[in-house]
Parts: C-alpha cells; sequence; structure tokens
C-alpha cells in the first residue's frame, strides 16, 4: 500500500511538470498567429494613414482653389459694378453676395477645416499593446520548448494553418497611395 | 501474486496521471497565465478600431463632396466674372472662345488620342444638335396639336398622322395636319442622327474616351468572370470528386501512392484557377460549407460552438484540400475543427459578395460619370449653337451691352477690345441666343462639371473602401483562427488534475492503512 501510494505522488509530481504537445503546438501558433496580426495591423494602418494624409492635402488644395476663384470673382464683380448690363451685373451681384458671405466665413470654414484635419489625425486606439500582451501571454505556454522545437513548430504550422490564413491576402498597398495609383477628384 | 497486482495498479496509476493527455496536473501558474491570456486577447477589440477608420473615411468624403461643391460654385463665379467686358464672339476672351477653349480641353481630358478628340467633338457636336433639333420639333409639335385641338379635332401623335390625314376635310385642319408631319419627319431624321452617333459612341469610342472605357474593361472583366466562374466551379468539382476516389481507393487498399498524390496535386491546381474569381470563390466557399455541415450533421449535429480547437485536427484541417477527403476521413476530425474550418470558408463566402457588390458598384458610379460628362460637353455643344445662330455683326460687341439690350453711342473704357459701333439695338433672338449660350457655359463650368466631380470623389472613395474591406477581411482571418487557439490554449491553461481531487481518495487509503495497522 505505502508503495503505491509513493508511486502516485511520484506520477503526480511528474505530470505537473508536463505540458500536452497539443496545448505547446497551440501556444506556439498563437504566438506566430498574434504577431503576424500585429504586423497586419500596423500595415494596414499605416496604409490608411498614408491615403488619408495624401486626401487631406487634396482637400485643402480644393478649398484653396475655391478661396482664390470666390477672390477673383469677387475682384472682378467690383469692376463689373461699373458696366450697365443688368442681367449679367445682377448675376455678378448675386456671386458677389455669396462671394463675400463666403469670405466672412472663411475664418470659420478655416477653423472648420483645421477640426477636421484634427479629428481626422487624432491617434486611434490601436490594439497593438493588447495583441502584445496576448503574443507574450501565448509564449508562456510554450517557455519549456528549446530554440529548435519552437523553430519546428513554426514551421509545422506554417505549412497548415498559417498558409491557410495566407492564401487570401490581398495587395498590402492602398491604391490610393500606389505611385500613378488612382487619381483623387479633380474638380 | 499480490506484488504482480501491486504492480499493474500502480502502472495504471502513473498511466493515467502522465501519460494520458487530459489528465494532467492543473498548475495555479498555467490557470494564472490562461486568465492573462484571455483577458489580454479580450482587450483586442478590432471592430472598434475598423469602425473608428470606417468613420474618419466617411467624414473625409462628406468633407471632400462639400469642398467639390463649394468649389465648383467659385469656379461658376470666377466664370462669371470673366465674361464681363468681353465680346460675343470676337477676342481673345470672348464668350464663343471660352465655350470653344472648354470644350477642347474638356475632349481633350477625356479621349486618349488627338483622333479621338476630333472625331468625337464632330460627333458630340452632331448628338448636340440633333437632340436641340428634337426638343425644338417636340416643342413645335405640340404647339400645333394645340392648334388642331383649337380646330375642334383630335390631335394625333406622330404615328397616327397617316389616319387622321384620311379623316380630315377642312382645309384649315388638312394644313396644320401637314405642318405636323412635316415636324414629326424632321423629328425622326434628328432622332436617327442621334442614333447613329449614340451607336458610334458605343462601339468606336467605347475604348477611346477615357470613362467608358473604363466601364467597358469593368464590363468585360465581369462577363470573363462569370464565365470562368462557371467553368472553374465544374473542374473544381471534377477534381473534388477525383480526390475523393482516390482517398476512398487509398483508404480501401491501404496505398496512399501516386493516384493520391495526382489527385491532390489536380485539387490544388483547381482550387489555384478559382483564385481572383470572386463568383468561383464564393461558389467554392458555399460547396465546402455544406460539406462541412453535412459531416457535422453525421457527428450527430454537435458543432461544438465555442469548444476549442484540436491541434492535431486544426493541423490536419487547414489545409483547404483536406476538407474535400472522404466523409470517414472527416469525420475521423473533431467538430470544433470542423466549425473552425467552416467559420473561415464562411468569411471567404462573405468577403467574395463583398467583393462583388463593390464591381457592380463602381460599375454604376462609371455609367453616371460617363452620363454627366457627356451632359456636361453636350451643354457646351449646345452653347456653340446659339452662338452660331447670332448675326456677325453683334459678334465684335461687348456680352453685357448685348444682354442689356441696348448699346452705347461712345467707346466707355479703353480697356475692352470689343467695336461698339454696331447697331444701336439689339433683336430678342440675339439676346436669347446670347443667354443661353452664357448659361451653358456657367452650367458647364458649375452643376455639370460638380456632378462629374462628385462621381470621381465617389469612385476614389469606393476604390479605398474596397481595399479596406479586403484587408479587415484578411485581419479577421486570423482573429477567426486565434480565437479557437486562444479557447484551447486557456482550457488547458484551466484544466488538469487538482490535488483536491485526490484528497478524499488517499484520505480513505490512509485510514485503511492506518486501520490495518491497528487491526
Amino acid at each position: 500500500m505505502r508503495n503505491i501510494l509513493v508511486v502516485t505522488l511520484l506520477a503526480m509530481v511528474m505530470s505537473a511538470c508536463q505540458t500536452p504537445p497539443e496545448a505547446m503546438r497551440a501556444g506556439e501558433a498563437g504566438v506566430v498567429m498574434t504577431s503576424a496580426l500585429h504586423e497586419s495591423v500596423v500595415r494596414y494602418d499605416s496604409q490608411l494613414q498614408a491615403t488619408l494624409t495624401k486626401q487631406l492635402m487634396q482637400l485643402e488644395d480644393a478649398g484653396e482653389s475655391a478661396g482664390f476663384d470666390n477672390a477673383a470673382g469677387e475682384q472682378a464683380s467690383r469692376a463689373a459694378g461699373q458696366h450697365r448690363s443688368l442681367a449679367l451685373i445682377a448675376q455678378l451681384r448675386e456671386s458677389s453676395d455669396l462671394s463675400r458671405r463666403d469670405v466672412e466665413l472663411g475664418r470659420a470654414r478655416s477653423l472648420a477645416a483645421q477640426q477636421l484635419r484634427e479629428r481626422l489625425t487624432a491617434p486611434l486606439a490601436k490594439p497593438n499593446d493588447k495583441l502584445n500582451a496576448s503574443t507574450n501571454a501565448f509564449a508562456q505556454f510554450t517557455s519549456e520548448l528549446s530554440d529548435q522545437e519552437r523553430a519546428r513548430i513554426a514551421f509545422e504550422f506554417a505549412r497548415g494553418l498559417y498558409r491557410e490564413v495566407k492564401a487570401d491576402q490581398p495587395a498590402t498597398t492602398s491604391p490610393l497611395t500606389a505611385v500613378n495609383g488612382n487619381a483623387a477628384a479633380k474638380p | 501474486m499480490r506484488q504482480s497486482s501491486r504492480l499493474a495498479l500502480c502502472i495504471a496509476m502513473v498511466v493515467s496521471c502522465s501519460a494520458c493527455g487530459n489528465l494532467y496536473m492543473h498548475s495555479d501558474q498555467r490557470e494564472e497565465q490562461a486568465k492573462q491570456l484571455e483577458e489580454s486577447w479580450d482587450g483586442v477589440q478590432l471592430d472598434d478600431y475598423f469602425s473608428s477608420w470606417k468613420t474618419r473615411r466617411a467624414d473625409y468624403t462628406a468633407a471632400m463632396l462639400h469642398a467639390v461643391e463649394e468649389r465648383q460654385r467659385a469656379a461658376e463665379v470666377a466664370m462669371r466674372a470673366a465674361l464681363v467686358g468681353t465680346c460675343v464672339a470676337a477676342g481673345d476672351n470672348s464668350l464663343a472662345r471660352l465655350i470653344d477653349e472648354r470644350q477642347r480641353s474638356y475632349i481633350k481630358q477625356s479621349c486618349k488620342t488627338s483622333a479621338c478628340s476630333d472625331e468625337m467633338l464632330h460627333n458630340v457636336r452632331t448628338l448636340a444638335d440633333a437632340e436641340s433639333k428634337i426638343a425644338t420639333d417636340r416643342s413645335d409639335q405640340e404647339v400645333l396639336r394645340l392648334h388642331l385641338r383649337a380646330l375642334g379635332v383630335r390631335a394625333p401623335t406622330c404615328a397616327g398622322l397617316n389616319a387622321a390625314l384620311g379623316e380630315a376635310k377642312d382645309q384649315d385642319v388638312v394644313d396644320a395636319l401637314n405642318a405636323l408631319n412635316g415636324q414629326c419627319l424632321q423629328a425622326a431624321s434628328a432622332e436617327r442622327d442621334a442614333e447613329a452617333v449614340r451607336t458610334w459612341l458605343k462601339t468606336t469610342a467605347a475604348s477611346e474616351w477615357t470613362t467608358w472605357s473604363k466601364i467597358s474593361e469593368e464590363r468585360k472583366r465581369q462577363k470573363e468572370a462569370e464565365r470562368t466562374a462557371a467553368e472553374s466551379l465544374a473542374a473544381y468539382k471534377s477534381a473534388l470528386a477525383a480526390y475523393q476516389q482516390a482517398v476512398d481507393h487509398a483508404a480501401a487498399t491501404r496505398e496512399t501512392g501516386v493516384h493520391l498524390t495526382e489527385a491532390t496535386d489536380k485539387l490544388r491546381e483547381a482550387l489555384t484557377a478559382i483564385a481572383g474569381n470572386e463568383q468561383a470563390i464564393a461558389d467554392a466557399a458555399q460547396l465546402r460549407i455544406a460539406r462541412i455541415d453535412a459531416v457535422l450533421a453525421g457527428l450527430g449535429g454537435n458543432r461544438g460552438e465555442g469548444e476549442p480547437t484540436s491541434g492535431k485536427a486544426a493541423a490536419l484541417l487547414f489545409n483547404r484540400v483536406v476538407v474535400a477527403a472522404s466523409d470517414q476521413a472527416a469525420a475521423s476530425l473533431s467538430a470544433p475543427s470542423l466549425t473552425l474550418k467552416r467559420d473561415l470558408d464562411q468569411q471567404q463566402f462573405a468577403q467574395a459578395e463583398r467583393l462583388l457588390t463593390f464591381r457592380r458598384a463602381k460599375i454604376a458610379l462609371l455609367d453616371q460619370q460617363l452620363r454627366y460628362e457627356l451632359n456636361e460637353l453636350t451643354g457646351l455643344l449646345n452653347g456653340s449653337s446659339h452662338l452660331a445662330t447670332v448675326d456677325p455683326a453683334f459678334s465684335q460687341v461687348r456680352l453685357d451691352d448685348v444682354m442689356a439690350g441696348t448699346l452705347p453711342r461712345e467707346p466707355r473704357d479703353s480697356v475692352s477690345t470689343c467695336r461698339e459701333t454696331v447697331p444701336f439695338h439689339v433683336p430678342t433672338d440675339v439676346r436669347s441666343a446670347v443667354f443661353a449660350a452664357t448659361n451653358n457655359l456657367l452650367r458647364s463650368v458649375g452643376r455639370d462639371h460638380s456632378e462629374v466631380a462628385r462621381v470621381e470623389v465617389l469612385l476614389t472613395s469606393l476604390d479605398n473602401e474596397r481595399w479596406s474591406a479586403e484587408q479587415e477581411a484578411y485581419l479577421e482571418r486570423h482573429i477567426t483562427v486565434i480565437d479557437a487557439l486562444v479557447g484551447q490554449t486557456a482550457m488547458f491553461g484551466r484544466g488538469g488534475q487538482r490535488y483536491t481531487d485526490y484528497a478524499n481518495p488517499v484520505q480513505a487509503l490512509l485510514l485503511l492503512f492506518i486501520g490495518k495497522g491497528v487491526n
């Protein structure tokens, strides 16, 4: 009976040190997968940031161009006051009124543009920190493995599960940030 | 005998405690690690992150549309200002020159070759003339029909004219019907001219006009995709059936030789052929989902949702080909693995459907853009046509003077290059033609071009949305897999045999042992 108890306790102690291979594989898979996800999120984020920066410049160009045309219109319509053409002058006065109103609103508009820029470029709460924490948490489950064993599991994983996910990886460069990409609106 | 039974019991317990995968000892440290893993993974909220970006993209598009509207209005204001002091048709800045320049720059911008520019200008002008003529003829027809009603007879349509002429007796009615007939014939002739140009635009110009050629390419791609989708899906089904046969054969003969390898390679080829074809991808994914559902139903309907994936089964399953294996082979895999595979296929199906919707939306937007471009160009050409009717004596007169209806007796300033020594009275038809041409130019610069520019913004936004949707779907596939891995790892961390599970049996054994000692 004493032998039984000793052997039982010994087995329990031995087994407590063991991690089933499946859990190790899942842990290593988790490390690979969360790291890959992290990289992809960073890429996605930087591409969208680049696109947005480019688009905001186009937006400012459009605004400046409108301001320039408005100013030109207003100046010319003042000169037009000397002429007698009632219909055209009426049209120009209307334009001039609109233009003047735009100038009056100019400050408010530029403030709104600035607010929009600030809102659109404010740092987003990215999931990167939590992803790093998940990668580290997965890694704890494989801490008993040697580097060689980890590499082997990662390789097997890459051949199977990761390849399945990678199969549908789309082009990583946004068409709007690509050189000679789709030109934005040319109003 | 007693010794050997003790030994057997020992071995059994060792095996049960350590060798069997599920019977490992629980560890508080592992449990804490599992808790940390679940907490950190719960904090990864990609949906919120994606939706923040979506809101930003929508905000930008709204701001850009507003800017486009403002810019076009400002361009119209600037054009109005530019028209002050210009002549009707003479000089570098005349109304006629401004219209002509805008037409040419528009054609140059929209056409791929200079040959297209000249021919396009000629043909769109013909179209504009024909459409203008049709509108005038229809308006004249309505006047004649009013006249016929005033004469007390029914006003016929163009198709019913012959019958009405046969019945008419009164000479006034016959004259009115003949006049109506003349208008109908002219309108029909103009309609034929317009139709000929429209056909030319659809065929010859389709490859030369930038927007038209984009539409043609998109449509061609869509038709090609529809055709190849059917073909590649049929090839996939056939390769799938051949693979299943090879698997069954291998299972029966216990031989996994060349036959199975060839079938696997062919199935892979069929899958590669599908890549990039959204329709085929969606169809193939649906096929796999149906197959997995059938296998799951065979397993007793237990889809094992929420359960972790077996690593071994997952490693096997995450080759797409494996799902094509025989039902027996698939059934040997665990239900949760199949559920995970099903989730991935479901995501792939939804993504393919989304991409198809983007493609259709792009064609619809390009169609709109083309319509607005032709509107703008036709408007400019109509402006030219109006000016062509103006008496050349007025070509060197200031535009604002023509619009005012009277002309100054003496020159007012030295800036204007227009001559002001022409008739002192401006006929109504000249005024109205100049007004119409001016309005056409202003509408082209303002409203018409604003619509073209608006669609361009929407097309850019659509491209951006499509790219983002592709990226997000790709990231979501990672999430689906990681979800399963977290579940599996966390279950392991929380599980295992606890010392407390053994406390009572051990205590009972100790009591027996003590009792035996006492006795």
